[in-house]
């Protein structure tokens, strides 16, 4: 039986990376999506490793709940991505610098 | 009349869809669509203030004290639209869309304020943002508003995984998401186990979140980019809604549950409030764009209104409730005021861009005036009853070295509101300034309220403290 520190920290460990690749990431948007997700991912882990453990299903239907939302969110994430790219031609993060004071 | 609890949501939910599809087939009519709107945002504030109230649900809660602020947040919709709906016919962007967008997020703000269970708090606060995402970027001809969208999209979106992690801590170790019940566990706490630092650590996350959300000052750098690169009518939505919907989170998420952790959240809002001053009153000083000093404006009044919640009295509540609504009032009349002023027929972006307004609209000019001497503190207008509240409660907390830093900000943001009204006043330009109408009533009821507020304070005193007692006893 594995305890259930090891989940936590795995997921804490996924957390911190995905909050490291929005900072550390110099080059594409996209790749901030993707770490946007792996940030999701990892909170759901932790939910369901903490409503498995305490033996109540509120943590699984809360996943559920976090994955539609999520879903949405990245298809407006998207969305968002071609607009900018139709206006700027470029999808890199070092050209989101016009709005500046 | 039928046992429907959630009367103004589902009016609003249903209105919407029907907006959508009579829009689809009456495309010429945009102004007909468009009283439908309004017409819908009357009823649902007709039936928010008499609204049932539920005694106890678990995940979904309805009092005097939501239904208040609902019809606060109805009545404040109804004007942001009205000011929107011009600006839009004027920059030639007129969508109907925009407004369905809005009332989304509008449900999205009420559901925030009834939500008594976390996961009704995160489904609230996604539906606000996802709806402000497609906002922001709404003006898809210009680089700047869809670079505001990306940006705020990757910070929002993060700070809703900073939310979800500190909720799936909460969760773990309490066993609950229902405020109630974390409440009833949190009283059993033991100081040296790992639940408790655990639940520290979850608190700390959704703290953080909120204030991002919130536009306080470590989590700032997105406010004024957004504001910036945005619409004004959707700088207007995103001053007053959200924060309004923020401000009732913090007060029902942190003095119903989380009271019992007070030591944990306080010192961390007080130093989240002074910084947020400190720096809005600062930063402020070097802007040209209207736009970003009524940012920086908006981060030092949210100062304000975080700090007088962390003192945890019943003075700093009372304070910043009674701040949340003069800066709504205040930051509606100022934007309101800027959505009609054109020049270039473009809206305005450059303070200068004002010079001379005086000669021009000395109506226009005389609204400016008295928003920004509200905004400034000035004694006869509202501001300085709300200022004046917030440093009342600080002292009687005896926090007197802050009050004396909060006191001297104050006096440094006048600098730049005075700065505004110099250059309407004492500047001169050669190229003309327009409006698209000479008068607006209720941009004229908007600013006028700033005055009669001010002169008879207790007109909204009454109404706060009212709020008040409704509050503690929820609370209790």
């Amino acid at each position: 039986m594995i305890p259930i520190s090891y989940y936590l920290i795995l997921s804490t460990i996924i957390f911190t990376i995905s909050i490291a690749g929005i900072f550390l990431n110099r080059k594409n948007i996209l790749v901030l999506l993707m770490s946007l997700e792996l940030m999701f991912l990892s909170v759901n882990f932790n939910l369901i490793t903490l409503g498995n453990y305490l033996g109540d299903l509120t943590g699984q239907v809360f996943v559920f709940f976090v994955l539609t939302v999520v879903a949405a969110e990245s298809a407006i994430g998207l969305a968002l991505l071609i607009v900018l790219f139709r206006s700027k031609k470029s999808i890199d993060v070092d050209d989101l610098s016009e709005l500046k004071g | 009349m039928l046992n429907i609890l959630f009367i103004p949501e589902i009016i609003l939910s249903i209105g919407v869809m029907i907006i959508i599809l009579f829009d689809l087939f009456f495309q010429k009519q945009k102004g007909l669509s468009f009283t439908l709107v309004q017409f819908l945002l009357l009823i649902a504030a007709y039936y928010s203030l008499d609204n049932k109230f539920s005694p106890s649900y678990s995940a979904y809660t309805l009092n005097e004290f939501t239904n208040v602020f609902k019809f606060i947040l109805l009545v404040g919709s109804l004007t942001i639209f009205h000011y929107t709906y011009k600006h839009l016919k004027f920059l030639k962007i007129l969508k109907i869309e925009y407004f369905t967008i809005s009332l989304l997020g509008l449900i999205g703000t009420m559901i925030m304020i009834s939500a008594n269970s976390l996961l009704m708090l995160y489904l609230g606060i996604e539906l606000l943002s996802l709806s402000l995402y497609a906002l922001i970027g709404f003006n898809k001809k210009s680089s700047l508003s869809s670079e505001a969208a990306i940006k705020y999209y990757v910070l929002g979106a993060m700070s809703s995984g900073i939310l979800l992690f500190g909720i799936s801590l909460i969760y773990g170790f309490t066993g609950s998401i229902v405020y109630d019940d974390i409440a009833s566990q949190l009283i059993s706490i033991d100081m040296n186990s790992v639940d408790y630092i655990a639940i520290v650590f979850g608190i700390i996350f959704i703290t953080a979140s909120l204030c991002f959300k919130f536009g306080a000052a470590p989590f700032h750098m997105w406010v004024p980019d957004i504001y910036q690169g945005s619409l004004i009518s959707t700088t207007i939505l995103l001053s007053t809604l959200p924060k309004i919907a923020v401000f009732i989170v913090f007060l029902k998420l942190y003095f119903i549950p989380f009271i019992l952790l007070r030591e944990v959240w306080s010192d961390i809002l007080i130093f989240v409030g002074m910084l947020s001053i400190v720096i809005g009153s600062l930063f402020a000083l070097t802007q040209e764009n209207i736009k970003r000093l009524l940012a920086y404006s908006a981060i030092s009044n949210i100062g304000f209104i975080i700090l007088s919640l962390g003192l945890i009295s019943v003075d700093g509540i009372h304070a910043s409730l009674y701040y949340t609504v003069v800066y709504s009032l205040t930051a509606l009349a100022s934007f309101g005021i800027i959505t009609h002023i054109t020049s270039n027929s473009n809206g305005i972006e450059k303070i200068t861009d004002l010079a001379g307004l005086s000669k021009t609209h000395p109506y226009f000019a005389f609204l400016i005036l008295i928003t920004m001497l509200s905004s400034a503190g000035i004694p006869p207008l509202v501001g300085f009853h709300a200022k004046l509240m917030v440093i009342k409660a600080l002292v009687s907390s005896s926090y007197i070295i802050l009050s004396i830093i909060v006191v001297i900000m104050t006096v440094v943001s006048a600098y730049y509101y005075l700065k505004v009204i110099k250059t309407i006043y004492f500047d001169n330009r050669e190229d003309l300034i327009s409006t698209f109408s000479n008068s607006d009533i209720i941009l004229s009821i908007n600013v006028l309220s700033l005055i009669a507020l001010g002169i008879f304070p207790y007109l909204l005193f009454n109404l706060t403290s009212y709020l008040m007692r409704i509050f503690s006893v929820i609370s209790i």
